[in-house]
């Protein structure tokens, strides 16, 4: 490590953001990929790994992934639900990467539901 | 940077660690690999959270589920139901003595419930062996203003003003301990640590030194600054192996950053800082006998005055502090005295 300023302080703050809204809860936005046997049969597997890809592409710190069991719709897998912190968690379903794509531009940024692959509005607790 | 999606704060202080960290450590790593888990799910080991009774124990985020009493058969099951499905795993969440139900979540278990950090702000939240966790969390920002910003006896009037007493058991107040030493001119003093925790049972310094090295480190630099020294020791007893440890690679750190050594942040100030291992005698954490322990003799303390403001190390004028006063230096210089003074008890 070089020498560092007062300025590189800022910066290594600035470069730990993700990992830090991760620990300390700070996040704006968090998705959760259902991931039962239903949800990883149908690909729920890839619909997660193009979602982190989004994710680290557009360098977004705010936002977390995390996953939950079946949500009792299996023929509807791969499901997403997304929440933006202190607004109603939207659930998704019948998902794929291209999808995905387009749930992370409009909603997760945007803050606006793409209500063609939206299912419904609620949300289970993980635990 | 790489991402993430979870982070496992495997909890790796010397209770955690007696009782199986490493064993667990390794059969997570193995386990998130076969489930091709590894690019998403990262461990990180942590200092001390003071639940050693059940250990190992991690904590999960983000979803702050926290687990007790790890053990290697148990992961295989845990690594698939919580990191792949998302159902975290009852059979190792707290549970109350005589209640049937499980406490998922760190926030909810009566024991972390109602603790405020201070002192231990970082605790179970970083990596103690990364100084770049450390700097994430606000780390040497205090440093940085005292000093570039402030002169020694701001730092003395903030110290003061905020009430703060040694946590070494006398509860002599700091700023005043640090003016004495900054008034006695003298081109060599010394800024002390005092890692020594001779209680028997005593294990608060041994938890802020595993868990967050360089809280203690940038305490240090503060101080010396405030009562003018460039050289400083942290006493810590060789019994303390883990803790000596994380603070030699601390400092090692600090060095190639440039927050030890010579014009620290290009402000002209100068301090070198090294560690002395006790032999893990009780009278040697007293102050005198400390000083001498570190000059090679006997430890044995002798009368008082003189003080160690004007006579300390090798005769020259130094300042001793506990391990716990300097971990909350930082959080005065950048809080100010009276968010210290709002929080403290009152005497
Ligand atoms: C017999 C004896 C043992 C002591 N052991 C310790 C110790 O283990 N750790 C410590 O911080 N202070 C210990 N002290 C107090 C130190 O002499 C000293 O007052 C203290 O380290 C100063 O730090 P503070 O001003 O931050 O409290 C001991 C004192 C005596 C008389
Ligand atoms: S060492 Fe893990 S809780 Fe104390």
């Amino acid at each position: 490590m070089p020498r560092l300023t007062i300025d590189d302080l800022q910066k290594i703050k600035e470069k730990y953001k993700a990992e830090f809204s991760l620990r300390e809860g700070g996040y704006r936005a968090k998705v959760t990929v259902h991931m039962g046997t239903c949800g990883i049969a149908a690909g729920a597997r890839s619909v997660m790994t193009a979602m982190m890809d989004e994710i680290a592409n557009a360098n977004v710190k705010d936002v977390i992934v995390t996953t939950s069991g079946c949500a009792g719709l299996c023929a509807r897998e791969p499901m997403i639900t997304v929440e933006i912190i202190n607004q109603a968690p939207i659930k998704y379903c019948d998902l794929n990467e291209g999808k995905i794509k387009e749930i992370f531009k409009e909603h997760v940024i945007g803050g606006n539901p793409v209500e063609k692959y939206a299912l419904v509005a609620g949300c289970e607790t993980t635990y | 940077m790489e991402r993430f999606r979870a982070n496992v704060m495997l909890c790796a202080g010397t209770g955690c660690v007696a009782s199986g960290t490493m064993k667990v450590k390794a059969a997570l790593q193995d386990e998130l690999k076969k489930r091709g888990l590894e690019n998403e799910i990262k461990i990180v080991l942590t200092g001390c959270n003071g639940y050693c009774a059940k250990g190992p124990v991690m904590s999960v985020y983000p979803d702050d589920i926290f687990y007790q009493a790890l053990t290697v058969e148990e992961i295989p099951k845990l690594v698939e139901e919580h990191f792949l499905k998302g159902r975290p795993c009852q059979k190792l969440m707290f549970k109350e003595p005589e209640e049937k139900s499980p406490v998922p979540l760190m926030k909810d278990i009566p024991f972390f419930k109602y603790q405020v950090l201070r002192v231990l702000r970082n605790k179970g939240l970083i990596d103690p062996e990364k100084i770049e966790e450390y700097i994430a969390r606000d780390g040497y920002q205090a440093a940085a203003k005292a000093l570039t910003q402030m002169t020694s006896q701001e730092i003395i009037q903030v110290m003061k003003n905020s009430g703060i007493r040694g946590r070494g058991g006398a509860g002599f107040p700091t700023g005043m301990k640090w003016e004495f030493c900054s008034k006695v001119p003298s081109d060599v003093k010394y800024m002390l640590c005092n890692g020594d925790e001779g209680d028997p049972g005593a294990f608060m310094d041994r938890s802020v030194m595993e868990a967050d090295p360089h809280a203690v480190i940038e305490g240090m630099i503060i101080g010396a600054k405030a009562i003018g020294a460039h050289n400083g020791y942290l006493y810590v007893r060789a019994e303390y192996p883990l803790a000596v440890k994380r603070l030699q690679l601390a400092i090692g750190q600090c060095y190639e950053a440039g927050l030890l050594g010579k014009n620290i942040f290009d402000s002209g100030f100068d301090f070198d800082l090294e560690i002395y291992q006790g032999a893990g005698a009780f009278v040697c954490g007293e102050e005198t006998a400390l000083m001498r322990s570190i000059e090679g003799k006997r430890g044995m303390p002798r009368p008082r005055p003189p003080f160690p403001a004007h006579k300390g190390l090798w005769n020259k004028p130094s300042v001793l502090n506990n391990v716990e006063t300097l971990a909350q230096v930082p959080l005065i210089i950048l809080n100010g005295a009276d968010w210290y003074k709002s929080r403290r008890m009152h005497h």
